[in-house]
């Protein structure tokens, strides 16, 4: 990160979201919302007087899921880039009082800025990727393993935030509960994933091998623990991951049992975890200091509304769909825009970065050309049919259609390098004046009669 | 398991219309369950028994009858297999199939159950009790509960008849067992 | 408990037993048609909401009702068995599903004249929050119960075996499973420090009361957890006398919950 940020070809925009996106390949106007970060960029020198001075100190700790705590003006993590503050406007003290600019007072350089507002600015660009990567399923949803209810049943990433030495624990794994430290640990594999009546049939790939991963940083944070794993299957398809999960067993003790777990309980201080071992048919309890739920890869919550920006399809969970899983998996349906890591569907590191890799190549293949080859089946408008009644242009998924004059009337007109040869606009349109080359009614009839023998 | 391999699976399917290949084996169910300790076979076990045809091992076991249909698989199965309705349409085949239930007091209560509906068209429970505990040999079970149950007025002396008793007692005699 | 809701409670003419589990274990035409005489009964009483005080009954009413909805090959075969029709016009309710929902928690506060302080009790609700017949938010942490319990000034405890099954039908059959299970929930009602157990099912009733007497006599508990309906608890708090509730009719005593009520 650090380097990317110094690199004279490289500009960070960070605290920023997208706003809207126009054009096409090689063409694209981008409008960015640079959002208030009330500090200003160019005078702050990173040196932190103002979060030590903060007397707002309570506020839950986004980046560790709420198991530490962080100060009004703040970094998200200690190795952020850059590494200059934002003011969280909605908890600090003067914002929402009145009272305080204690961090103005101690910034040396008088970087702080509260009159800041966001802005606005709208660049062109060649080329976009898309690496929006995931979110977490909400365990919540799951009543019988406690709904959120109870404190000592975490997610992994929880945990994963306990097992960083820089992290609210300093890297021992405690109970949310009571900080003690636990003996008796319990992971769920799937808990989200594999599950129809969730609504996720599919498998978020990783958790597997980060659960290993737990059971083994777990026994070496806290030698006296002992983890057990329920699961279904266990994929290790990678080099080395099937021998890693095996280590995870043979030298760290972890207890792998095959089957799901029906309900979690609290009895006293423990938590009872009421399972099953369907290799030997058996109901299985185990009472145990603290339970981790391996929960799905998700994609975001605004990955439906980012797509909509892009103009790039998106699936029914709201992965962005790829051209060809296999034989195309980095480039997105829309052309110019790039798909990398979890944003098109679960993936591990390995697999990101070699598709981040994939992705750039893409792009410079696009920059390093002048004229663009499309496809040639793609949708045309016949001006002497066209009543512009622009119907077309409200049903086209990739807004590839434009208008222009012709004659005084607003007439329909393709952007060739957007159009993707959906048809939508065929269909709809009422006077047959758009149609989509190679897909004319009357190569469609002939295909019809062909396979019907009537040639 | 040759011949038609998907017989017992799809006649599972015709009764219940609840298909047993969709189910991944994760053992949600077995793990919910709370009669396993009385069972031969668990609920996954069952499932993974009709899915391979495996049907006289089904039929004769003793799982489906120690099943309670407090209907906790059901609900929690990531699959939306209603294994509750599975079991239910399990009975009622071993009965269709003049096989011997095992264990043999649920289908003896059951009987007994419905014969005093076929009688007074309501639950007679002294009786009932009474004829349940002399069939199963354990005539003096629950004895020591029934002077205070009578004390309460928690049972009644003599049964109720209904009016309509007639047509109860045809409509005993004519339902069928397993409706498609 | 009816009646001071204002709702007039009428028993259907000549009701028949609705067959229960063992009709369900062995018959599915009789499963189905036992419950639906009942349907056609009320019909004919001109009565438009059927409320059971049994969650097995619900559901299999329930049932009858959705089936002459959607398959009209069943109707037709249940007009010539039961020489009667059902119309499809009787709302169905459980008696807590109707006291929530259809009374309210609003309706049943403003009428506890002596609040139930001093009671701690636990909701159990059995498998009626599976019933697909009964409307519940959360089938896994359910909470009409409690919140009637909280409306009638009572403190209603958290305890982990609120939807936890006691062994139904087996009460008879294979009493040894009721024990086990009851001496469960019997023992996490105890760890949660409860003085009483709110029920709304009759068998669920019977299961905890008469059995936990026998697990008494077999040396565990001791437990002196009382099981009380929803019902008698409304009653209670509404200032009706303990003797006109039929608490003699329990056998686990509940002289210790009306000690905590100073009664």
């Amino acid at each position: 990160m650090t380097e990317s940020s110094h690199d004279l070809n490289i500009t960070l925009l960070t605290y920023t979201e997208i706003e809207s996106v126009k054009g096409s390949i090689g063409n694209f106007e981008v409008t960015i919302r640079k959002k208030a970060r009330s500090v200003n960029m160019s005078k702050c020198t990173g040196c932190g007087e103002c979060r030590e001075k903060c007397p707002q100190k309570k506020i839950p700790n986004e980046f560790d899921l709420g198991l530490g705590k962080r100060t009004a003006i703040y970094i998200p993590f200690t190795q952020a880039v850059p590494n200059v503050p934002v003011i969280d406007r909605e908890n600090c003290i003067y914002f929402t009082k009145g009272k305080c600019q204690v961090c103005s007072k101690a910034c040396p350089t008088g970087a702080i800025d509260y009159e800041q507002k966001d802005e606005l600015i709208t660049e062109k660009f060649g080329a976009i990727v898309v690496a929006t990567g995931f979110s977490m399923f909400d365990s919540k949803a799951y009543g019988e393993y406690g709904g959120g209810r109870f404190k000592n049943v975490i997610s992994s990433l929880h945990l994963e935030r306990m097992l960083d030495s820089s992290g609210p624990s300093a890297g021992k794994v405690v109970r949310p509960s009571d900080g003690k430290e636990p003996h008796d640990v319990v992971f769920l594999q799937c808990v989200g994933s594999r599950d129809e009546s969730k609504g996720l049939p599919y498998c978020s790939r990783i958790c597997c091998m980060y659960t290993a991963k737990h059971a083994l940083l777990l026994k070496d944070h806290n030698p006296e623990s002992q983890s057990y794993v329920f699961y279904i299957d266990i994929r290790a398809g990678g080099k080395n991951y099937e021998e890693f999960v095996k280590r995870t067993q043979k030298e760290y003790g972890a207890i792998y049992i095959r089957g799901r777990v029906s309900r979690i309980y609290e009895k006293g201080d423990k938590m009872v975890v009421c399972g099953a071992d369907t290799l030997t048919g058996t109901s299985v309890k185990i009472e145990a200091d603290l339970v981790v739920l391996a929960t799905a890869m998700i994609p975001n919550p605004d990955a439906a509304e980012l797509a909509q920006k892009l103009h790039i399809p998106y699936d029914k969970y709201g992965f962005y769909t790829e051209v060809h899983p296999k034989l195309q998996p980095v480039e997105s349906v829309t052309k110019g825009i790039f798909l990398t890591g979890p944003c098109s569907f679960p993936k591990d590191i390995p697999d990101s970065v070699a598709m981040s890799g994939a992705a750039s190549v893409g792009v410079c293949a696009v920059l390093s050309k002048d004229e663009l080859i499309v496809e040639p089946k793609i949708a045309w408008v016949d001006d002497e049919r066209c009543t512009g009644c622009l119907n077309c242009v409200k049903v086209c998924p990739f807004d590839a259609i434009e208008t222009r004059e012709v004659d005084g009337v607003q007439h329909a007109r393709v952007i060739e390098s957007l159009c993707q040869g959906c048809g939508n606009c065929a269909s709809t349109c009422r006077v047959k004046a758009v149609t989509v080359r190679g897909f004319t009614d009357e190569q469609v009839y002939a295909q019809i009669e062909a396979s019907m023998g009537k040639v | 398991m040759q011949g038609d391999a998907h017989a017992f699976r799809n006649l599972i399917l015709k009764h219940s219309s609840e298909d047993v290949g969709k189910c991944i084996q994760c053992g949600k169910c077995t793990a919910g369950c709370p009669l396993t300790f009385e069972m031969e076979f668990m609920p996954n076990q069952i499932l993974e028994l009709i899915r391979t045809n495996q049907e006289e091992k089904v039929l004769r076991c003793n799982t489906f009858w120690f099943c309670v249909s407090c209907q906790t698989c059901s609900v929690r199965c990531p699959e939306n297999i209603d294994i509750a309705k599975i079991m239910n349409t399990l009975r009622k085949l071993n009965i269709e199939k003049g096989m011997k239930p095992s264990p043999g007091g649920v289908v003896t209560f059951n009987k007994v159950f419905l014969d005093s509906i076929r009688s007074y068209g309501r639950v007679y429970e002294l009786g009932m009790v009474m004829k349940y505990n002399l069939m199963t040999g354990q005539p003096l079970k629950d004895a020591s509960f029934g002077p205070a149950m009578f004390m309460k007025r928690k049972i009644a002396l003599l049964p109720h008849r209904l009016k309509e008793l007639p047509l109860i007692k045809t409509l005993m005699a004519k339902s069928r067992r397993l409706m498609e | 408990m009816c009646e001071s809701f204002g709702v007039n409670l009428v028993e259907i003419e000549d009701w028949n037993c609705c067959g229960a589990s063992p009709a369900h274990a062995m018959n599915e035409e009789l499963s189905l048609a036992l419950p639906l005489r009942n349907l056609i009964q009320a019909e004919r009483q001109h009565l438009k909401t059927v409320l059971s005080p049994c969650p097995a009954c619900h559901s299999h009413m329930s049932l009858s009702h959705k089936e002459t909805e959607k398959n009209s090959a069943f109707q037709e075969r249940m007009k010539e068995l039961l020489k009667g029709e059902y119309a499809g016009g009787v709302t169905l309710r459980h008696l807590v599903d109707f006291l929530y929902r259809d009374i309210g928690v609003e309706a049943i506060r403003s009428r506890v004249t002596r609040p139930l302080e001093g009671l701690k009790i636990v909701s159990y609700y059995g498998c009626l929050n599976r019933l697909p017949a009964i409307e519940i938010e959360d089938r896994e942490n359910p909470v009409m119960m409690d919140e009637v319990i909280e409306a009638l000034g009572a403190e209603s405890v958290d305890w982990s075996h609120k939807v936890e099954c006691c062994g139904a039908g087996f009460a008879l059959t294979k009493t040894s499973v009721v024990h086990r299970l009851v001496k469960e929930i019997l023992e996490a009602a105890k760890m949660a420090g409860a003085n009483g157990i709110a029920v709304v099912c009759p068998l669920c009733q019977s299961n905890l009361d008469m059995r936990q007497i026998e697990l008494e006599r077999r040396g565990e508990g001791p437990f002196a957890l009382p099981v009380v309906y929803l019902s008698q608890l409304a009653l209670l708090a509404q200032g009706r006398k303990p003797e006109e509730l039929g608490f003699k009719k329990h056998l686990v005593s509940l002289s210790n919950m009306l000690l905590a009520l100073s009664l």
